[in-house]
């Protein structure tokens, strides 16, 4: 080993997982090895890291949601208090110029002729019939998950197009499905699912009932469920 | 050193963004700081806080990221912030609460540098997880195995039925690429 870099065994020497010969070697090559230096240096950065975090605050940094091998199951946002009222409040106090902009976009998004829609599936997908005449103005919507690391995106294309970028979710188990649904924090309407395997999908919506909502979320849906399961993954609002 | 991932960017990214954002006072950006902070809030207030009372010192505590919304900088960190407004509402709660025995041992925690101890360490476990999610799940398979289920290389070899050098390989990758997302997290 002395001649050779330690890279893969670096982790050894970490988690106590070396034999004495390895630990001793290894301590020989570091001396006089200056990249193993730096590759050391690194390793115990993470290593130290995982093991406070675990030894401190298991439930954030390891917590048990693991129902299938490779499948995280997704804690619903529902879980954590209900704080409706707070940013009912935040709402009405907001002057900003960006919400005026926002509240003047809908009312304009009202304003437009709605497109006839069919509605397939029990609700569950739009189709719209004729285009709205909106120009190919985009902008994107962030939606929040669970962990910023869990978090995706909708462009939003004219007043009704919406292309949803759910990659950072994980895949679902057989049978389940996220559902991607409008709602004004009361109301909801299912407007498709994203079925496709990188958990991207291009949705088609009339602009009328875009303009009766202002929130995006996805949900986590049972086998052949078709109402709201109440597990929301991602949740972003637009208007 | 490995190169930050761009996706930790992106991660660190979407918090800083809901930071500026809340610090612009749109209402919406409460509400993402909510989804994506309210976990590891809850999780620091459950040390100190009696179950029942959590909620209400929920609303308090974003209640009040609201209400100063214009005092936060954006150049600190958000997770930081939250939870140094979760302290301090928390440690409110304790001391009203004359009508139960609060444990003399949490009050001193909460109100001295243990507090402030606490609630870093809770910051740096969220990263970590974030940093964690940011790997390929190959490596961050054996990671969570060697660190939170307490497998030696060998046995996770065996659970996994891949060759001892393959696990090395992918612990000590995944090491080097983790310390790089925490280092690049820690200098935003």
């Amino acid at each position: 080993m002395t001649n050779n870099h330690l890279s893969d065994d670096l982790p050894l020497l970490l988690t106590g997982d070396a034999t004495r010969a390895v630990v001793l070697e290894a301590a020989t090559h570091l001396r006089s090895c200056v990249d193993c230096q730096q590759e050391l240096v690194s390793a115990v950065v993470a290593h130290a890291s995982l093991m406070s975090a675990h030894r401190f605050a298991p439930e954030i940094v390891a917590p048990k949601d693991s129902s299938d091998d490779n499948v995280v199951e997704l804690p619903p946002i529902s879980a954590l208090p209900d704080l409706s009222k707070v940013f009912a409040e935040a709402r009405a106090e907001d002057v900003t110029p960006t919400r005026v902009h926002h509240l003047r976009s809908r009312r304009a998004l009202v304003a437009v002729a709605a497109s006839a829609a069919v509605i397939v599936g029990g609700g569950a997908t739009y189709l719209a019939t004729q285009s709205d005449t909106a120009g190919p103005n985009t902008r994107t919507v962030a939606l929040a998950g669970q962990s910023a690391a869990l978090n995706g995106s909708a462009v939003l294309v004219g007043n009704n197009r919406m292309r949803i970028d759910a990659s950072k979710l994980p895949p679902l188990s057989a049978g389940k499905q996220y559902e991607v649904w409008l709602t004004d924090g009361t109301q909801k309407q299912p407007v498709g699912y994203i079925d496709s395997p990188d958990r991207k999908k291009e949705l088609t919506v009339p602009s009328k009932v875009m303009s009766q909502y202002n929130q995006i979320a996805v949900s986590v849906q049972q086998p052949h469920q078709t109402e709201y399961s109440g597990i929301t993954v991602l949740r972003g609002t637009y208007g | 050193m490995s190169e930050p991932h761009n996706e930790q960017v992106s991660m660190e990214s979407a918090l800083a963004e809901i930071g500026e954002r809340l610090n612009r006072g749109q209402p919406e950006a409460l509400e993402d700081a909510y989804r994506t902070l309210g976990p590891l809030v809850m999780s620091y207030l459950s040390r100190y806080v009696p179950q029942p009372d959590i909620e209400d010192v929920m609303q308090r505590v974003f209640y009040e990221v609201w209400r100063v919304h214009e005092r936060y900088d954006p150049d600190q960190s958000l997770r930081g912030w939250v939870l140094s407004i979760a302290r301090k509402r928390a440690i409110d709660h304790l001391r009203k609460r004359r009508d139960v025995v609060v444990p003399l041992d949490s009050m001193r925690e909460i109100t001295g540098d243990d507090g402030r101890e606490i609630a870093e360490r809770l910051v740096w476990a969220d990263e970590v997880r974030g940093a964690l999610d940011m790997l390929p799940v190959l490596q961050r398979e054996v990671i969570e195995l060697a660190y939170f289920e307490g497998y030696t290389q060998t046995e996770i070899a065996v659970a996994l039925d891949i060759p001892l050098g393959t696990v090395k390989t992918r612990t000590a990758r995944g090491l080097q690429r983790m310390s790089g997302l925490l280092e690049n997290t820690r200098r935003r």
